[in-house]
């Protein structure tokens, strides 16, 4: 169903008028960028990439079945100010086996 | 311990290619395979009956020192104790395509595209010339697989989306979203298809995904259990996400659950799709595997608003629904007896299953009926619509052992939703 090399996660923001800064902050770090719906939208990218913007820490916690938030620690000031949560999600409790 | 066995694999040297609860699938060179298990692999010609009936070699991989032929004894490895065994793939040889017509079943069952349209009440609305065309109907789930099931018919469905972290768009895997979606080809046979294929993780993205299509309908036959708040950060903006797509004037149908506590099921704005079953007299009454209850998150919220077609405790088995020959469901529902299996044939492209999952896009098709019959109707509208028009069901206990009644009640909501009768209301909403 999925590369399972690569990790997902969805870019949680307090203020919507940042999103195109935000969004284009992961762009520019070498992510893939999904649309902005709602609140959120997601960066897509190898694992590696997640522990060169996250740091060595969020490898461990991506391996995690259950979801996790990442650090915002690692991203700049004023990017991370918009940044409600880094959510990564679990599979689903029902639907797909 | 899946976990865990992964990470070490990946450790070894291996590439994780997938996984369920029981089995991952690795790949790597004949060298990482001997340093983590200690164990030489060799190649070993073998003639076989190929496709078209021609015979000829092909290469299979063997292990020395092995009784059971393909498979590595892990027990003297460092990876004994999270890795049980290895067995090394075969060339798989494909016969044929798998067949467009539905195996035969000794059982009470339901076909699609007839016993499921007959069943809603869709056949004559469909004879009045309203079929879905042209409107734009969305799932999100685990892949779309062209089976010919599909391709025979004429049904219209673009090449899948990959959401965050998918692969493979002309395969299904699991089989869910492709044998899910015959149920909305059931009720609107004209809409235009699109399946967004999710990765294992972000299904938030994968809905966001969804609405960036900008579709009339989206439905999602998955979700999350959750009796109570708060909501998490991944969930709420699911919510988030829920709510701009109702905003932007989609119709979002979810599965209330089997036996869950759904969510985004119980999302005040969502269709909330449950279950009833239909008998081979087509008596009606409430799914017992299907999900009805008051929501703790959101207040007065009552789950779920209508319902489709669905079987009953232990499996659920019923109906035959098409997806990819030899993906998970094919591989673990087929032959047995029913109810607890499905009786068809290994890896033949068919199998008998339902849920609330076959609810929502059933429900999804309706809705693009409605709003075929009436472009102008928005989303709250046409769960209106649904709902005052609904089959009411009175006999049966589901899930949550809600009992059904005369009116509205937690088993079943309004009832089966009733393609024709929703048609002609909304047909009335729009004038002639």
């Amino acid at each position: 169903m999925a590369d399972e090399g690569t990790i997902s996660a969805q870019v949680i923001l307090n203020d919507a008028g940042a999103a195109s800064e935000v969004c284009g902050f992961f762009a520019t770090a070498g992510f893939e960028t999904g649309p902005f719906v709602g609140t959120s939208f997601a960066i897509t990218g190898p694992r590696e990439r997640f522990e060169e913007t996250f740091g060595a820490a969020a490898g461990s916690s991506l391996a995690e079945t259950r979801p996790v938030e990442l650090p915002t620690s690692a991203v700049p000031d004023d990017v991370a100010e918009a940044i409600e949560a880094i959510a990564v999600g679990g599979p689903p409790d029902f639907g797909p086996p | 311990m899946i976990t865990r066995a992964k990470d070490r694999l990946r450790r070894a040297g291996f590439d994780v290619l997938s996984s369920n609860r029981l089995t991952i699938n690795i790949a790597g060179s004949a060298t990482t395979y001997q340093r983590a298990f200690g164990r030489t692999l060799k190649t070993v010609e073998r003639e076989i009956l190929k496709e078209r009936r021609e015979r000829g070699p092909v290469t299979f991989i063997e292990v020395e020192g092995t009784p059971v032929p393909g498979l590595i004894d892990t027990s003297e490895s460092a990876l004994a104790d999270v890795v049980e065994g290895v067995a090394i793939e075969e060339p798989a040889v494909y016969y044929a395509a798998p067949r467009p017509f539905p195996p035969k079943v000794d059982y009470w069952h339901l076909e699609v595209p007839g016993d499921v349209s007959l069943a809603l009440n869709a056949d004559v609305v469909h004879r009045e010339g309203i079929t879905g065309s042209g409107i734009n109907v969305v799932m999100s789930d685990t892949g779309w697989y062209r089976h010919p099931f599909f391709e025979r018919r004429g049904y219209r469905a673009a090449d899948a989306l990959l959401g965050p972290g998918a692969a493979r768009p002309a395969k299904d895997e699991v089989g869910h979203g492709t044998g899910e979606s015959a149920n909305a080809f059931a009720a609107a046979p004209d809409i235009e298809f699109r399946m967004v294929k999710n990765g294992h993780v972000n299904l938030t993205g994968g809905f966001n995904a969804a609405v960036g299509l900008g579709p009339d309908v989206i439905s999602c036959s998955w979700g999350y259990d959750i009796r109570n708040g708060p909501l998490s950060a991944a969930n709420q903006a699911l919510a988030a996400a829920v709510a701009q797509a109702l905003a932007d004037g989609i119709v979002v149908v979810f599965s209330a659950g089997n036996g869950h506590y759904g969510f985004p099921g119980q999302h005040p704005d969502v269709i909330s799709a449950g279950g009833t079953y239909m008998d081979r007299d087509g008596k009606l009454r409430a799914s017992n595997y299907s999900s009805g209850f008051e929501s703790r998150i959101y207040n007065g919220r009552k789950v779920p608003d209508v319902c489709g077609l669905v079987g009953q405790v232990p499996a659920a088995a019923y109906i035959m629904l098409p997806l990819e020959p030899g993906d998970d469901i094919d591989a673990t529902s087929y032959g047995g007896n029913h109810p607890e299996r499905d009786e068809t044939k290994r890896d033949d492209g068919w199998a008998a299953f339902s849920g609330t999952s076959a609810a929502a896009p059933q429900i999804a098709g309706v809705c693009a009926l409605i709003k075929e019959a009436c472009p102008a109707l928005g989303p709250i509208e046409i769960r209106d619509i649904l709902k005052r028009t609904a089959r009411d069901v009175t006999e049966g206990t589901n899930a949550h052992r809600e009992r059904a009644r005369e009116g509205r009640d937690l088993a079943t909501g309004a009832g089966l939703v009733d393609a024709e009768a929703a048609v002609r209301s909304a047909k009335r909403r729009c004038g002639p």
